[in-house]
């Protein structure tokens, strides 16, 4: 035991020194990770709001339990989904699993160990809806001091059984599935996965079914029928019926029996362990190879001389293709966008009418392409966080960029290349799609639209790249941590998304003779930002490089 | 005035070579150019954290044609040296000259005239090494021909021809130390700095890097290397620069350093005597 409590605190502060990198002050950590807090703010609101209007429909019908039944299930799933591809990373992938291995310890005290600093990272995304869930129940309820007790035990508790399935799983696939012993393809599949998921339920929440003006309906849609997703989810998740029911009339019987659950499947999960866990762990692989000796002609066609940016500009899209994790959350996120679109206007089916628009006579308004086009570009700029984590990913061998005979501006601009390459082609992508869906528009509102999201592109890229450099992320183990628990990344992302809203609040908000003006304004204003921050690259790159 | 303004210039330009008995007017030019200083540190200090001074007035003076083992305990500011040599880190005071530039104020030159292998081998662990060796060679501006040419060379050397076509990744420790050694050596440059080179090397390798390292400095160029190996330094290093606690406590040949302390009969003996001397 006191070997797991020892390993469990080392694996704490060895994650949380990693979120903090030991050189940037805490407080500016505290800020940035305030900042981000606040950003789920709406989030919360809004779950606040479904809930509390359902318990307010159901409480008259002493039916409160089953929205506080479908919460936890809600939860437990959030905490199934992000863990299923935590869980690979943290138990298998990890590079501190080769030190542990060799170390004189028990499978089941790695594995508690680990299991509990992944439950630490579990309970944000729990709170994210249990907190609005109670608060909705209690706006509705009066309830007793024995309540906030056990609501406390439940919130402590309620993500480790959806842990321990995932657990579990990742255990069984290491073991008994040799194709996934690799760490690449693990990852990229998970990754795909993950996107598949992503997108089935953006077209569910899209579906007519869910487009109803009642927020109540989506918790109905959940509780109601013998077919419906929480009986689906009970098989799943068979902890939670207690809980809820415990929460309810705060019965001590019925929390005893949730908590012997979660004890039998923690004892499940550890005696698997026991059995599976090293077997799984020792002898995957990192990645492929061939060792294929290369021919003249071949070697011929590898060596040719290049310029220093287009070279660097290639390694730079080279990683970001090869490594998983970065495809996935740059390249992919980026292709996905437009995809999730579609599938939007498509399950809107006929409640959109596109025909209405053949009526319109849009000659003469092409100015009004201006603002839409800078918005999409800021936005297509700065969501793929390549350029935001451009300095980031290069984690410890940042070093490298210093001692190379390539001044530090071009080696930026190099590394931005590949950002504003990916954005262009995810906007080309857009367009394509919406001349598709919309041939009526005249062909001049896309090029003009076009012209302006270029132009924001090299903004928003530019932004994002001085902001990666004022804050690099470099102190990193894995590299998903440079790209998914970067604060340059996240600030960038919602940014970006900032500054498109306003761009298009813009243009609701404007009178419309000043619609053109404006519009050209703004987009003169951003081309001769874009333009001097290019000019001043290199100065500002040895300057904020002095500090890193 | 005339003549005695030449005798002084003919004793300045002799200056070196004053000891010997006739001064020969057409050896000057290249006995001044085997003299040719390649890395002089004059005066260098790093501090950390306002407080802590990891390089405290250090000079070293390295001319061509010299392999100089820097060597000295863990922490004793080494890494640091190196970091400041190559411009990773800025001086706190003094100045760092690479073949005669600054590597402050004229970096890209001064950048251009040496290769550094560092301590930390993973790097772009996903390109193949033939990706990784054309970039460098991008970068260090060596044309198509010659970088083909060294390539095939040096993957023969290092036995790295069926590992080309492969990532980085998928290289062990070894390998990925001799492809960023292949990195360095494409461009051939005047000055090779070298952040404990023999680590993880098989011993072939390791024959192979030594026997690089000779050929290198006695074409005139220069190679400046950290290790903890002291047999490494005892053979193949012309002279060797202690440092300890930020100061350099000894530069010089091995046989002044064992002249200095005749009691010890080995060069683990002389390093822990110096060192505990400091």
């Amino acid at each position: 035991m006191r070997k797991y409590f020892s390993l469990t605190r080392t694996l704490f502060k060895n994650a949380a020194g990693m979120v903090a990198d030991g050189k940037t002050k805490k407080m500016r950590v505290y800020l940035l990770y305030g900042f981000l807090a606040i950003c789920f703010i709406p989030l919360l609101f809004m779950l606040y709001y479904m809930f509390q209007e359902a318990f307010k429909t159901m409480a008259p019908l002493q039916q409160s339990g089953s929205i506080l039944a479908a919460g936890f299930h809600m939860t437990n799933l959030v905490t199934f989904l992000f863990s299923i591809f935590l869980i690979p990373g943290v138990f298998y992938f990890s590079k501190d699993s080769e030190i542990l291995l060799s170390l004189p310890l028990k499978p089941q005290t790695i594995l508690a160990s680990k299991f509990s600093v992944c439950l630490l990272y579990e309970y944000v995304f729990t709170l994210i809806v249990f907190l609005p869930l109670i608060a909705g129940y209690l706006q509705n309820e009066s309830v007793s001091i024995l309540f906030y007790v056990f609501v406390v035990i439940i919130a402590l508790t309620l993500p480790i059984y959806p842990l321990v399935l995932s657990s579990i799983i990742s255990m069984l696939v290491m073991r008994f599935v040799p194709f996934f012993k690799n760490r690449d393809r693990f990852n990229m599949i998970g990754g795909i996965l993950s996107v598949a998921f992503a997108l089935s339920f953006s077209y569910f929440m899209n579906s007519s079914g869910m487009q109803q003006e009642d927020p109540s309906a989506l918790v109905n849609l959940l509780i109601e029928g013998n077919n419906s997703l929480i009986s689906m989810f009970a098989y799943l998740f068979p902890a939670v019926p207690f809980a809820s029911h415990a929460l309810i009339s705060q019965d001590i019987l019925q929390l005893g029996l949730y908590l012997l659950i979660l004890i039998a499947a923690l004892a499940v999960f550890l005696i698997m362990g026991k059995y599976f866990y090293f077997k799984g762990a020792i002898g995957f692989d990192e990645t492929k190879s061939t060792r294929k000796v290369l021919n003249d002609v071949e070697m011929k066609k590898a060596l040719t001389q290049k310029s220093k940016v287009f070279t660097y500009t290639q390694k730079e899209l080279r990683l970001l293709l090869r490594t998983p994790v970065y495809f996935l959350n740059c390249i992919g996120t980026c292709f996905i966008f437009p995809i999730v679109i579609v599938i939007s206007i498509m399950s809107q089916g006929e409640s959109l009418n596109l025909a209405a628009l053949n009526q319109i006579d849009f000659s003469g308004y092409a100015y009004y392409a201006i603002l839409p086009g800078l918005a999409m570009g800021m936005l297509i700029g700065c969501i793929n966080m390549i350029s935001a984590t451009a300095i980031s990913r290069e984690g410890s061998n940042v070093m490298f960029m210093k001692y190379i005979p390539m001044p530090l501006g071009k080696q930026i601009i190099a590394k931005m290349n590949a950002g504003i390459i990916v954005s262009v082609l995810t906007i080309l992508l857009l367009f394509i799609i919406a001349y598709i869906l919309f041939p009526m528009l005249p062909i001049l509102y896309y090029i003009i639209a076009f012209i302006s999201a270029i132009i924001a592109i090299f903004l928003g890229n530019e932004l994002c790249i001085l902001l990666d450099m004022a804050h690099p992320k470099l102190v990193w183990e894995q590299e998903a941590a440079a790209v998914k628990q970067n604060m340059s990344g996240m600030i960038a992302m919602f940014g970006g998304m900032l500054i498109a809203g306003l761009l298009i609040a813009a243009l609701f908000l404007l009178p419309n003779d000043l619609i053109m003006p404006i519009s050209i304004g703004i987009c003169i204003a951003i081309l001769l930002i874009s333009v001097v921050i290019y000019s001043k690259m290199d100065t500002i790159a040895c300057k904020l490089f002095k500090k890193i | 005035m005339l003549i005695a303004a030449n005798i002084i210039i003919v004793y300045l330009l002799n200056f070196d070579d004053q000891f010997n008995d006739v001064p020969n007017l057409n050896a000057l030019p290249t006995a001044i150019e085997r003299k040719k200083i390649m890395i002089e540190i004059k005066h260098v200090t790093k501090v950390y954290g306002g407080t802590h001074k990891a390089v405290d007035n250090i000079s070293l003076t390295i001319p061509t044609g010299e392999i100089i083992g820097f060597i000295g305990p863990n922490g004793a500011g080494k890494t640091t040296t190196i970091k400041m040599i190559t411009g990773v880190l800025n001086p706190d005071e003094g100045e760092i000259l690479i073949n005669g530039k600054n590597i402050v104020t004229q970096p890209l030159e001064a950048k251009k005239e040496f290769g550094i292998v560092p301590d930390n081998a993973d790097i772009f662990l996903r390109l193949k090494g033939i990706e990784y060796l054309n970039f460098m060679a991008d970068i260090y501006e060596v044309d198509s021909a010659t970088r083909k040419q060294r390539i095939a060379q040096l993957a023969k050397t290092f036995e790295m021809e069926n590992a080309l076509n492969d990532k980085i990744l998928s290289y062990s420790h070894g390998m990925r130390q001799k492809i960023v050694i292949m990195g360095v050596l494409i461009s051939d440059p005047n000055v090779w700095i070298l952040d404990e080179p023999m680590t993880g090397l098989d011993p072939q390798s390791s024959y192979s890097l030594k026997q690089m390292m000779k050929e290198h400095a006695a074409k005139g160029n220069t190679v400046f290397f950290s290790t903890h190996v002291l047999e490494v330094a005892e053979k193949l290093c012309d002279k060797v620069a202690i440092i300890n606690a930020g100061s350099i406590i000894f530069f010089g040949t091995l046989e002044e350093l064992q002249h200095n302390h005749p009691n010890c009969d080995s060069l683990e003996s002389l390093f822990l005597e110096v060192i505990s001397h400091a």
